[in-house]
């Protein structure tokens, strides 16, 4: 298992800053679910673990620095589903899963046996065996969505990085994507790290939140201590009433102003 | 059909054209005789085909250079369009997008403008000088788009159009300055395989090789470009290296076709789309299709450009553009219908 630690690690974006000396440390195994407004620096802390923008600060990823990793290398070890995957037109699905092999296929070579089987296999425990020859484009937001998520697991990565994983789908298919993720990173031992907007699947599908704000952590511990009304309304400007679940999870519902103060 | 299949069937259809247009002419060569006379230069073959001294010049003089030449020519410019297509995530990219073309055009009406007489050369200025324009055109695209900063397959589209602009505006001016040359510089930009001679096929050869195998070792990553370069990234690819890479191949490819034969349209466009439509997306297989595809219809519109009007000859743009733009119409309707 794999542990990330994000060490004073700031970004500047054409010359603002989006993170400022955040320190982090994202245990092997566990799932982190990254929360805070738009903007707040979610997928610029993603972008960063995932060295796909430069950095202040030191990132390492298990026992070596990510920083002095090479693309390849880096992407044996983190995987990214991002928001808004670019679907290309015409490959079949398993082509597409197909690319999530990439850092172990040689720069000039082509895919062996075993890069096939890992498709397969990753095919199969996804259940999208029976898609593996239909376009890409042509099935659905949800079945793309577990496609997406079949590439990366391809990638077979320890560490699974995910920006908004459930944008654009029902609450079915939100609820099954984050179901799978969570039986994935139990059978493989993954660390998974997800931002996300739903902070009531946030508090159910996460072990620690970490809340962002202007770039910095706002607020971090079990879920019970993030998502409470006094820091949600502080951070997200917004009124929202947070409930236990009578299972054991936490609820959070937006409330209109009005009703709310009539409530108070 | 397989991957096999496909190989096959082009290359049966490569040497179809081929065999086509070498027999066809001014004098008819027959077909059997033609086979054995080519036996003969196998090595270990020693055959005796039954040509005359007249027919035997003919087909080694005359129509096999420019079925050779032809055939590197359209796979150089079909073999650029996939490239450029592929690395760009652009359907309408076309070998001639970076300013090629128009660095080529100007570099070509400077040589048949002002250049000095060169009969006595052992080179001749005009291929130089539009190769050299064609690649210092790509050269000034690429580096103004990735001066702009946000370093995206747009802004170097962007600054290719500006460069190419530029550089018609100078071109158009000096072609204007010696109206004397117009017709030729026209006759240039319209492209024409008729000055084909073994001497061209050896200048186009070596560039062709080097862009060749560049771009067919780079084929299955210009496949993971399509998802972006992003998401290049983290899967371990360095999407702006392999782009620059396959972008100097291409215009290399690009350039020495338009060295020896002008500007002929529409190969670059038709040719990866239409065996995109038969053989899929990925450049594994649509990049060797290409070279062979390409070569052959090239093939083919030189043989319409010599013989319907024999004994003039039409430029072969006009073939390719003229067969090109409907079937090209054709190919955007059906592939709006599969997607």
């Amino acid at each position: 298992m794999t542990t990330v630690e994000v060490k004073g690690v700031s970004v500047a974006l054409d010359g603002r800053p989006v993170l400022t000396d955040l320190h982090l440390v994202i245990a092997g195994g566990s799932r982190l679910g990254l929360i805070g407004p738009n903007g707040s620096g979610k997928t610029t802390l993603l972008r960063a673990i995932a060295g796909l923008i430069p950095y202040q600060g030191e990132i390492r990823v298990g026992d070596a620095a990510g920083g002095g990793l090479s693309r390849r290398e880096l992407a044996r070890r983190i995987a990214m589903v991002p928001q808004n995957p670019v679907v290309p037109a015409g490959i079949t699905v398993t082509e597409y899963v197909l690319l999530g092999r990439t850092p172990y296929i040689p720069t000039f070579g082509t895919e062996s046996r075993r890069d096939l089987a890992i498709v397969a296999s990753v095919l199969d425990h996804l259940d999208l065996t029976g898609l593996a020859t239909r376009r890409l484009d042509s099935i659905s937001g949800g079945e793309r969505q577990r496609a997406v998520l079949a590439r990366a697991l391809a990638q077979q990565a320890p560490v699974l990085l995910l920006d908004e994983p459930t944008t654009g789908l029902d609450v079915g298919h939100q609820q099954q994507v984050l179901e799978l993720v969570d039986t994935l990173r139990d059978d493989l031992d993954l660390t998974v790290v997800s931002a996300m907007h739903d902070l009531t699947l946030a508090g159910q599908f996460a072990d620690q939140l970490v809340l962002l704000d202007g770039g910095r952590v706002a607020a971090a511990g079990p879920p019970a201590t993030v998502l409470t009304e006094e820091v949600i309304s502080r951070h997200y400007h917004a009124s929202v009433r947070v409930l236990e679940d009578p299972g054991g999870g936490i609820v959070v519902i937006p409330v209109r102003h009005v009703e709310r103060q009539v409530a108070t | 059909m397989t991957r096999g299949g496909l190989l096959a069937a082009g290359c049966a259809g490569l040497a179809g054209a081929a065999l086509a247009a070498v027999l066809v002419g001014p004098v008819p060569l027959n077909p059997g005789a033609v086979l054995v006379e080519l036996a003969g230069r196998l090595p270990l073959v020693t055959t005796h085909s039954g040509l005359s001294q007249q027919e035997a010049a003919i087909l080694w003089q005359l129509r096999l250079p420019r079925v050779v030449l032809g055939g590197l020519v359209g796979a150089m410019l079909a073999l650029a369009g996939a490239a450029y297509q592929g690395v760009f995530r652009n359907p309408l990219a076309d070998p001639y997008l970076l300013g090629a073309a128009a660095g080529a055009g100007l570099g070509a009406t400077l040589a048949i403008a002002y250049g000095p007489d060169t009969a006595s050369w052992p080179v001749d200025l005009l291929p130089l000088a539009a190769f050299a324009g064609a690649v210092i055109g790509v050269v000034a695209a690429y580096t103004l788009g990735r001066s702009g900063g946000a370093r995206t397959t747009t802004t170097l589209i962007l600054s290719g159009v500006a460069v190419a602009a530029f550089l018609t505006a100078v071109q158009t001016y000096l072609q204007q300055q010696k109206a004397e040359t117009l017709r030729e510089v026209y006759g240039w930009i319209l492209g024409r395989l008729t000055t084909a001679g073994w001497h061209e096929v050896a200048l186009v050869v070596p560039y062709a090789l080097l862009s060749t195998v560049a771009i067919l070792l780079h084929r299955r990553l210009i496949d993971v470009l399509a998802v972006g370069d992003d998401e290049a990234a983290s899967l371990g690819v360095r999407a702006a290296r392999v782009r620059l890479v396959v972008v100097a191949a291409a215009t290399l490819a690009t350039a020495a076709a338009v060295a020896v034969s002008g500007l002929i349209g529409f190969v670059g466009i038709i040719v990866p789309h239409t065996i995109r439509l038969v053989a899929g997306p990925s450049h594994r297989l649509l990049v060797p299709l290409s070279l062979i595809g390409g070569a052959a219809f090239l093939i083919l519109a030189d043989l319409v450009a010599r013989t319907v009007m024999a004994p003039a000859e039409l430029p072969i743009g006009v073939i390719t553009a003229f067969f090109g733009a409907p079937f090209f119409a054709l190919v955007l309707r059906s592939s709006r219908q599969v997607a």
